[in-house]
């Protein structure tokens, strides 16, 4: 298989990767304003009736999945929802199949969840090789989460304002995190400092050319960051013996303790994508406490994969790109 | 008998240091006549060089023909004829097929369907151990009586060290060569790519260098231990280059070879999840494809291989970590070669060297990779000046897999004759 130019770059959201600053800020400035709509029970604009989402996940997940499909119901679309347990992958169906057999439907957009790091941009070819449905990534393998990503941010200005010269450290299994990469992109781009921190065996020095900053000594990431990212051992990617020598000693090394938890600046707080391995990398009682932002991450995400459905579908900011006007990603490229 | 004659070409052979301008060669039956004949002498046929080279016909060490078992990735028939397209007159078939080529039945099926494809010589590698499994030893003395001349489990390493030894001895026994793939298998498990940067960025599981440089000091000392002859297959790292020219040079008695893949392409071609790139042994960091150029023009890497690995494009159109490894070779082998001597490189007499001379030598046979008269007439006529870029039109394989697709090369084959007869010639 040959690398395929996409035909509809602005449409798909496959990574931040690729996203410039400018985009970014555009998607999250969006979020706010639907999201405040919505909090004073005033989204007036059902933008996507008659759209059709559908929502096809290769893994499991509980957060994500309905975070997406009610994001759509939201605006008003209606969501078909595939597990890959009931459908044709069962039979040895192949993505690319997949992928020309749903957008032949034509839906508006396809949320993939996969375990393949670019499988995503597999089905973005296969659905554009016969129609113009818009592919959005909710993760692929350890590659990239960009709606992830993009509600953390939401998360993290509604706390700090600008990121510029911010310190956001992300501690765990950095390795195998597609959670990390996306956020470590996005972060980057809208200026802050991001520190990795975790064990060698989850923390490969090759992250740094990605722009973090890998500082061995948790403790002392803990005592300078704004905010800290903790994520978790992704068991379920891990091959051969394990990577550290028990739970505990892991915990030990780079858990958010409650003891460590106070070493935090005053002001700084803590955020978790979930799923949370209680008492490994972080404690119950800072999950909880008063520094813990998790359930407003949780929050943002419906407010960030609307804004996603929309760019997918050139509503909101994104409509004056609709009629023949040249894809901004285009001009950017050439 | 027919004759065959090459009329005013320039005759190359470097590893019998022979560079001769104007030369007329006369091909009689399957030997060469004459390789000083008179510019009038004629044949049934004449062909004219044009102050072209003539070579000595390739040699590939490492070719999966894929049958039997495989036959919808590629079969001998269209093998072979990808291979003289590529310059090739002989070929080792690897056991890499289904059943594997363990038991002399299918040896002697690979043997028949290489005489129903023509005249290019196919010499099967017997299965080092039954079914590749690296339990048991083959049956290899009946193996070489049937036809092997070669012993390896292909691109399986041998995971027992003491097998590996067992197999260096008995090889040794029959004068024949073992052939590894050197890896370690515990470092590389669930890696599909190299391990480094663009594995990082693209979040696939890495394969470090360091599972081929632990593989290959395992198996150089397993050589050291044996004295026996031991022939490391596509190397594709600087640190291991680096072990192999020190046991060169302490006398050990180790071989090596590439593929042109691993001469010309690093990671990066991974980049956009490109199925096409993915290689096993994966492709390498730009300092380790230097480090491979650097060791083929010094002579620790001794031969160049094809690595052709058919893959049919279901087994390619899939997500990366699941897409079937390899690519197709054996026409792009010799023009990627040329490429490193048009970049000034290597010399054109060490490219020619390591596809003639250089795998003859590994193989332990004085008769092929040479002009001599009284020898086989395995000729390439070589244009130099030939530009051509390798579409996907052209590809005479049964499958398609190649991240050259599309690659402009300098050099090609024009004329290819096996034993005689001419296997390839291009349209003029």
């Amino acid at each position: 298989m040959s690398i395929a130019q996409l035909r509809r770059p602005e449409c798909h959201l496959l990574g931040i990767e690729s996203l410039d600053a400018a985009e970014i800020e555009q998607i999250l400035q969006y979020a706010r304003d639907l999201r405040a709509r919505a909090d004073q029970g005033a989204l007036e604009r059902q933008s996507l009736i008659g759209v059709s989402v559908v929502t096809l996940f290769y893994e499991s997940s509980t957060r994500t999945r309905a975070s997406f499909e009610i994001a759509a119901q939201k605006l008003g679309a209606s969501v078909v929802s595939l597990a890959s347990s009931s459908t044709s992958v069962t039979k040895g169906e192949s993505i690319w199949d997949t992928g020309r057999t749903l957008a032949a439907m034509d839906p508006g957009a396809i949320v993939i969840r996969h375990s393949s790091p670019g499988a995503p941009h597999l089905l973005a070819e296969a659905a554009e090789s016969v129609g113009d449905t818009a592919v959005i990534n909710a993760g692929d393998g350890a590659h990239e989460h960009p709606t992830q990503a993009l509600l953390d941010a939401l998360t993290l200005t509604d706390r700090l304002g600008s990121l510029e010269g911010r310190t956001i450290a992300i501690i765990g299994d950095i390795a195998h995190s597609r959670v990390a990469r996306s956020n470590l992109f996005l972060l980057k781009k809208l200026g802050a400092q991001v520190l990795l921190g975790g064990p060698r065996s989850l923390v490969p020095r090759t992250l740094e050319a990605l722009g973090g900053q890998i500082v061995r000594d948790v403790d002392e990431i803990i005592e300078v960051a704004d905010a800290v990212m903790m994520l978790r051992v992704q068991f379920e990617r891990l091959v051969g013996p394990p990577p550290f020598p028990s739970l505990s000693d892991y915990t030990r090394a780079f858990g958010l303790t409650a003891a460590r938890a106070k070493r935090m600046k005053p002001e700084a707080f803590v955020m978790h994508p979930g799923p949370m391995n209680r008492g490994i990398e972080i404690d119950p009682e800072v999950a909880d406490g008063p520094t813990s932002v998790v359930a407003h991450q949780v929050r943002n995400g419906i407010a960030a994969r609307m804004a996603v459905l929309e760019r997918a579908m050139k509503r909101g900011p994104w409509a004056k790109l609709k009629d023949g006007a040249a894809p901004r990603r285009a001009e950017v490229r050439s | 008998m027919s004759t065959l004659v090459f009329r005013d070409v320039r005759l190359f052979d470097p590893g019998a240091g022979i560079d001769r301008p104007h030369a007329t060669v006369i091909v009689d039956g399957e030997r060469i006549e004459s390789l000083a004949a008179p510019s009038t002498a004629q044949g049934d046929r004449i062909i004219e060089g044009r102050g072209r080279l003539l070579i000595p016909g390739l040699i590939d060490l490492r070719a999966h023909l894929c049958e039997p078992g495989h036959t919808r990735r590629e079969k001998i028939e269209t093998g072979v004829r990808a291979a003289a397209v590529g310059g090739f007159t002989t070929l080792v078939a690897m056991p890499t097929t289904h059943p594997a080529i363990d038991r002399v039945e299918v040896v002697e099926l690979v043997l028949a369907r290489a005489r129903e494809a023509g005249k290019t010589r196919v010499l099967p590698a017997g299965a080092l151990s039954v079914g590749r499994e690296g339990k048991n030893l083959a049956e290899m003395a009946k193996l070489q009586a049937a036809g092997c001349v070669m012993f390896t489990d292909g691109d399986r390493a041998v995971k027992d060290s003491q097998l590996l030894r067992y197999a260096l001895e008995t090889a040794g026994d029959l004068g024949v060569p073992i052939a590894t793939h050197a890896e370690d298998q515990s470092l590389s498990l669930g890696g599909v790519m190299h391990e480094g940067l663009v594995s990082t960025r693209l979040g696939l599981e890495g394969i470090p260098g360091a599972a081929e440089v632990v593989g290959v000091a395992r198996d150089i000392g397993l050589a050291e231990l044996t004295g026996q002859r031991l022939h490391l297959g596509h190397v594709t790292t600087a640190a291991a280059a680096e072990l192999i020219r020190q046991a060169k040079r302490r006398g050990i008695r180790v071989t090596a070879e590439v593929s042109p893949l691993h001469l010309l392409l690093t990671d990066e071609c991974c980049f956009g999840y490109d199925t096409a790139a993915k290689i096993f042994p994966p492709l390498r960091p730009q300092t380790d494809v230097d480090a491979m150029v650097l060791a083929l023009a010094d002579g620790t890497l001794d031969n160049v291989v094809s690595d052709h690995c058919p893959q049919i494009e279901l087994e390619k159109k899939v997500e990366f970590d699941r897409a079937a490894p390899g690519a197709i070779g054996l026409e792009t082998t010799l023009a990627a070669v040329l490429a490193l001597v048009k970049s000034g490189r290597l010399t054109l007499e060490r490219a020619i060297a390591t596809l003639t001379r250089g795998p003859a030598q590994v193989l332990g046979r004085n008769d092929l990779g040479r002009l001599q008269e009284g020898g086989h007439a395995d000729l390439v006529l070589l244009d130099l000046e030939h530009e051509w870029t390798f579409n996907r039109a052209e590809v005479r394989s049964r499958s398609f897999n190649s991240p050259f697709l599309g690659r402009s090369f300098p050099g090609r084959a024009v004329v290819t004759v096996a034993r005689g007869e001419i296997t390839h010639e291009l349209e003029a």
